[in-house]
């Protein structure tokens, strides 16, 4: 089971509790996360399921590689931060 | 009384004509702003003061997390989010998703809970219901899942600009 966490940013715009769910890849446990509240999913993702360019995650202390089609593998016990991107200037 | 519903990088502001002039001749004196902004700090890209039902829509662009639309019955004392437009799935690592909602205007006299918004990118859209498939626009898609009576309506790319949003049960 993976445990996935917001932050509080996020959380200003819509509800985002600790969340833990299961999968081999990234884009299963967040597919299996954003299950009870599809709007959240919006939020992380856009339409296409990409990881929006604003926002970054992170997969057991690292970045993850694959921010098109999320196929990171995911360990079980896996901590997984959504975090938004700090970028401009 | 009147009410102005003002859309601004920093939030939704309303202000309302004071009872005490009603006469219109004080160059706007008496507007006062009325209770706390709703979304404070968030980019409002549109607002919509729907003059059939009196239900406002806010579009908005979260600098992180995209592009959203919030409907308010009350006006403005809550809101209910629903779902952002989308264009439809592809597996193009290019393909288009809603970068920005910059107008969204009623539907005429014979669209009854339809909005239209123009959007970035461009695209056309319909609704989803299969009660409401007869009416639908040509080329349309289905939609998302979406609060009780609502329901996005998908984007075809490269038709027109247009999106639109469709109550999908008696409210």
């Amino acid at each position: 089971m993976a445990t996935i966490r917001f932050t509080s940013h996020l959380v200003r715009h819509r509800p985002a509790p600790m969340i833990e769910a299961m999968g081999p890849t990234l884009a299963e446990v967040l597919a299996a996360a954003f299950a009870d509240d599809p709007l959240l999913r919006g939020y992380v993702l856009d339409e296409q399921g990409r990881l929006r360019k604003h926002v970054n995650i992170y997969l057991d202390g690292e970045l993850i590689a694959d921010r098109l089609r999320l196929s990171d593998p995911v360990a079980a016990g896996a901590e997984i931060y959504v975090l938004q991107a700090l970028s401009g200037g | 009384m009147a009410t102005l519903w003002v859309g601004t990088r920093k939030g939704l502001f309303r202000y309302d004509q004071g009872a005490a002039d009603q006469s219109h001749t004080d160059q706007g004196r008496t507007w006062a702003q009325v209770g706390k902004p709703a979304f404070l700090a968030a980019p409002v890209t549109f607002v919509l003061d729907d003059p059939r039902d009196g239900a406002l829509f806010v579009a908005l662009s979260h600098g992180h997390f995209g592009c959203k639309l919030h409907r308010s019955e009350d006006r403005g004392a809550s809101w209910v989010e629903l779902p952002a437009p989308a264009f439809p799935l592809s597996d193009a690592p290019d393909a288009p998703a809603l970068e920005l909602i910059w107008s969204i205007v009623p539907g005429g006299a014979d669209q009854p809970g339809v909005l239209w918004a123009g959007t970035i990118p461009g695209g056309c859209s319909g609704q989803t219901t299969a009660a409401q498939a007869g009416r639908s626009a040509p080329g349309c898609g289905t939609g998302q899942s979406a609060p009780a009576g609502w329901a996005a309506a998908m984007i075809t790319p490269a038709f027109t600009r247009f999106w639109l949003i469709r109550e999908t049960a008696p409210m």
